[in-house]
């Protein structure tokens, strides 16, 4: 009844009921947005190649090439050796091969690892959110002190205690990045079942899971997304840091953070070896945080539960 | 008494409140003492202003909030504090229909959806054909079939309210709290909802708990009205005794403060009481009666003493110490 | 008497999902004279908000002010500079909107809220500020106003808080009074007090205002002339008595009588107006009220009415006419309905032919 924001009431209900043609609303958006546009295309490359690996390196990433990969000295080759496109390690073995397969890695912690974490902090986040009380209180202060934890201590700690392997890693960075989303999502949820479409629900009679499956998930999921896609970007970060650690994936398995760590020791004689792997890691991890951004402004503005 | 569809005995509804930045943890009586009764097919309107507790009062009917005394009682049995299955059939004995017609829907369902979702819900007498009750229910409320397919965002607001009573009347209630039901509608919208809502309450034998800060509104629906102060119900009798014969000095203050046009407005018959200051917050009620501060007749008894509802000379119940025609008017 | 605001032939667009426009205001005029109360009143999507947000060039993102010009006090405000428009708005002409607590900055002082406009708009000091502050706050009944000058606007109630934005809006006198739905969001007996309280701040200021709401009751038991809307058109206006005495268009009547009133006895159905007002950018030809309109004719789907002066029979009445007494001097009474006045016809044709 109120005219308090007049553009809305200029929006035609009648037109919004025709069914939006997601995919070229969605071109639409991404014409407004270059950088996404581009972040996106430079993602999609990214996992052909993590993909099509074996088919793209010219070497195997392990192979060590103790004689055409180094120089004379011992030193590693730089970008533009012959058979050696973007150069050799300090093992000799080859830098492109390195890198693509680093980026299989890098690809599959970020994904699975964030995948992993984003189901639980849902969970525990719906759940605390919709229970409230003593479950909420619970829950919640759970997730404190999983967040007061210095992130690298204790990944430092959980991986001494375990071996060192990628599957561990996965599992060790699912365990840290739950906790922001379960927040995000616990506080949506809070406000969501106040609402009175889901207190309708509840008087109806339906059962807790049926509410927060139906009428409460649903909401969550442009949320879920965004969330979810600048995770990805922290997971390959996390796992960088923790190659460069020396407790990431095990060695002598590529990943770029992996990389990074062993160029930053024959970074006077072989910058190319910090350098090389070091672009990849910054545009993958921008890549990820502007497609976020751009997910977060296009379903904000389109999603009708967004008030 | 005993055949009263709904009786609520001094229930209390206290809530608390967490200490926050710059205000200490309280207990807010939110519903301090309230009792009614309602009989079958008939209305009873709860007139306040915000803060008053009528919200709360449907709240806790619903089971959404949980009374800290008192009893409600439905059909004879003492429905206070069920919990699980018990309490999901006897919520669908009431039914409630909510204020905000933009947010009683949820948008991501269509109309058929989030109907047929309630009548699969329905304990007793299990839908043979859901679809073709979808249907009826349409019918009912007065929209076209086509509005099945629709969403939300598709829906006036007049027609999404009349979905939220379609979707409330798919489990055969007894009794329908309307809270501000049509308070968000547009005038002309809000006469034809409050029309179909009568017309359902004569075809199929319907109760209403119908809560509204609307006077005029509460005088075409109500047959009982009770007006609530500070969670408390201050006077309580027919529609007439309440709008004729007004007892209580804040019942006098809300039918007097009502904007009209002014044609009207010249045939006034009460005194026109205009009411300073706001009413207090309900973390700290005043002492004695608490509506002291703010009214025109307040004695000293009335700063010390809480006046119990009683009966007065024309008919109905109300809580103040001059409830009396005479003193009244004597005062005023 | 010359007018405070001349609006006339005001046309707000918004662009539609399909390219075109659609007009949510569409050719209103009407005029505000000093100390006079001038409501607006219409159903949500009537286009009442935008028309007062239009005149004081505040039309959101993306409508536009495609036509018409405003005067106040003669002067062309559709023309003036930013910096004078600033000025204009801050000292000239007030706001009070429905919701007080959004149109607070709820992280500053109320004392400073205040004396800002005071001391930007007027050149007080920070002293003679702060003491007028107090004033205007004394004036709209808010108790201790000096100690409550430090208090953030959290600190107070609804009514308290639609007082200080009433405070604020009055601090500079302005010479129009813009109120947005002031009262929707406060209690009955609140309302009764602040719907008081503009009434003195207009009558001891001398100020122009402008009431908008969607709820008849309040708007006639304020004003002197009433702005009926429908559809982002006026479809009405006339003193308040001509529209709740004697109203001509149907939308106008229709809106009466669907609305309860305590002294009257109670029908057993409410007359209501069927269907709904069209939707944005989906006006149909002829009257957009002819959809919904009881007394409907063939001319009404196929001629868009003018707004003429009303036919009625008080008015047109002989020995009314010679006795010009009661309606000397006061405005006529406006309709856009050719069943009610077929002039409204008759001068729409004249304008589509040509």
């Amino acid at each position: 009844m109120s005219e308090a924001i007049p553009a809305a009431a200029i929006v035609d209900p009648a037109e919004l009921g025709d069914k939006p043609v997601r995919a070229r609303e969605v071109w639409r958006s991404l014409t407004r947005d270059p950088a996404a546009l581009i972040s996106i295309i430079v993602l999609v490359l990214l996992a052909l190649i993590a993909l099509a690996a074996p088919l793209l390196s010219p070497h195997d990433p392990l192979q060590t090439f103790p004689d055409q990969g180094l120089g004379p000295q011992g030193q590693p080759l730089p970008p533009g050796t012959p058979g050696f496109l973007l150069g050799t390690d300090a093992l000799g073995r080859d830098l492109l091969s390195r890198l693509i397969y680093g980026a299989q890695v890098s690809l599959i912690i970020g994904i699975v690892a964030n995948g992993l974490a984003t189901a639980f902090g849902v969970l525990v986040g719906v759940v605390a959110g919709y229970f409230g009380g003593v479950v909420e209180a619970v829950l919640m202060r759970i997730t404190d002190v999983v967040i007061s934890f210095p992130i690298l201590l204790l990944c430092t700690a959980l991986i001494a205690v375990t071996t060192r392997s990628t599957f561990n890693v996965i599992i060790v960075i699912a365990l840290i990045y739950w906790t922001t989303l379960a927040r995000i999502i616990r506080g949506m949820v809070v406000s969501l079942k106040e609402r009175e479409f889901v207190v309708a629900s509840r008087t109806l009679g339906l059962s807790h899971r049926a509410i927060m499956w139906r009428h409460i998930l649903p909401h969550l999921v442009p949320a879920i997304i965004v969330y979810t896609t600048l995770g990805v970007a922290s997971s390959i970060l996390i796992e960088s840091a923790l190659s460069f650690l020396g407790i990431g994936v095990p060695i002598p398995q590529a990943s770029w953070g992996q990389m990074i760590s062993d160029g930053s020791t024959y970074f006077q004689i072989a910058p190319w070896m910090l350098f090389i792997p070091g672009i990849c890691l910054i545009v993958t991890v921008m890549a990820f945080n502007l497609v976020g951004d751009w997910l977060s402004d296009m379903l904000n503005s389109s999603t009708p539960t967004a008030r | 008494m005993s055949t009263s569809l709904l009786e609520v005995n001094d229930l209390e509804v206290t809530f608390r409140r967490s200490a926050g930045p710059g205000r200490k943890a309280a207990s807010v009586p939110a519903v301090r003492g309230v009792s009614f009764q309602l009989e079958a097919g008939t209305t009873l309107g709860i007139a306040g202003e915000s803060g008053s507790g009528k919200s709360t009062i449907a709240r806790t009917l619903m089971g959404i909030n949980t009374p800290s005394g008192g009893s409600m009682n439905l059909n004879g049995e003492d429905v206070t504090g069920l919990k699980g299955r018990r309490l999901a059939e006897y919520r669908q004995t009431m039914q409630m229909i909510f204020q905000d017609p933009y947010d009683s829907l949820d948008p991501r369902m269509t109309v058929s959806q989030t109907l047929l979702e309630a009548i699969k819900l329905r304990k007793t007498n299990k839908p043979v054909s859901p679809m073709a009750e979808v249907h009826e229910l349409l019918d009912k409320v007065g929209l076209s079939r086509s509005f099945a397919s629709r969403k939300p965002r598709e829906l006036s607001g007049g027609q999404r309210q009349r979905v939220s009573i379609a979707r409330a009347l798919s489990v055969d209630p007894r009794l329908i709290l309307c809270d501000e039901a049509v308070s968000a509608l547009d005038v002309s919208v809000r006469a034809q909802v409050l029309n179909l809502l009568k017309d359902l309450q004569e075809e199929l034998g319907l109760a209403y708990l119908f809560i509204s800060h609307d006077l005029s509104t509460l005088r075409f629906m109500a047959d009982y009205v009770g007006i609530m102060y500070l969670g408390k119900i201050v006077e309580l009798g027919t529609r007439d005794e309440i709008f004729d014969r007004p007892q209580h000095p804040y019942t006098r203050a809300l039918l007097s403060a009502v904007p009209e046009p002014l044609v009207i407005d010249r045939t006034v018959r009460l005194p026109r009481v205009r009411l300073t200051g706001e009413p207090p917050s309900s973390t700290n009620p005043p002492s004695g009666c608490s509506f002291h501060p703010r009214c025109p007749l307040a004695q000293d008894v009335c700063r010390t003493v809480s006046p119990a509802a009683r009966p007065t000379a024309s008919g109905q119940v109300a809580a103040c110490h001059f409830a009396d025609p005479e003193l009244v008017v004597a005062e005023a | 008497m010359t007018a405070l605001l001349e609006v006339s032939d005001l046309v707000v667009d918004f662009p539609t999902s399909s390219d075109g426009v659609f007009h949510a205001v569409d050719r209103v005029s009407f005029t505000v004279s000093a100390g006079e109360r001038v409501g607006i009143v219409g159903e949500s999507g009537s286009g009442k908000s935008l028309t007062s947000q239009a005149l004081m060039r505040l039309v959101p993102s993306p409508g536009t002010v495609s036509q018409g010009t405003v005067l106040f006090e003669g002067e062309d405000v559709m023309s003036f500079s930013p910096k004078k428009l600033q000025t204009w708005r801050g000292s000239q002409t007030a706001m009070v909107f429905q919701d007080p607590m959004s149109s607070l900055n709820p992280l500053m002082r109320i004392g400073r809220q205040i004396t800002e406009s005071l001391q930007v708009h007027l050149g007080l000091s920070k002293a003679e500020s702060r003491t007028r502050a107090i004033e205007l706050l004394q004036k709209v009944g808010i108790p201790d106003a000096e100690s409550r000058l430090s208090d953030f606007p959290g600190a107070f109630s609804g009514g308290m808080r639609q007082r200080v934005c009433i405070a604020i809006a009055t601090a500079c006198s302005p010479k129009l009074l813009i109120a947005d739905e002031p009262t929707t969001a406060l209690d009955v007996t609140v309302q009764a007090q602040v719907l008081d309280l503009l009434d003195n701040m207009a009558s001891e200021l001398n100020t122009g205002v402008i009431l908008i709401s969607h709820d008849l009751g309040v708007i006639s038991s304020f004003c002197d002339r009433i702005l009926v809307m429908y559809a982002g058109r006026i479809v009405e206006q006339g003193t308040a008595e001509q529209i709740v005495g004697d109203p001509q268009h149907p939308y106008t009547k229709a809106l009466l009588a669907s609305i309860l009133k305590l002294g009257e006895p109670i029908p057993r159905r409410l007359r209501s107006i069927s269907g709904a007002p069209p939707t944005a950018g989906h006006r149909p030809a002829g009257c957009s009220f002819a959809a919904r309109c009881a007394s409907v004719i063939d001319t009404c789907l196929t001629i868009d009415p003018a707004l003429v002066p009303a036919e009625n029979t008080r008015s047109t009445n002989t020995t009314a006419m010679s006795a010009t007494t009661t309606f000397a001097g006061t405005p006529e009474q406006l309709v856009a309905c050719g069943v009610a006045a077929p002039a409204a016809f008759a001068i729409s044709e004249g304008a589509t032919a040509a």
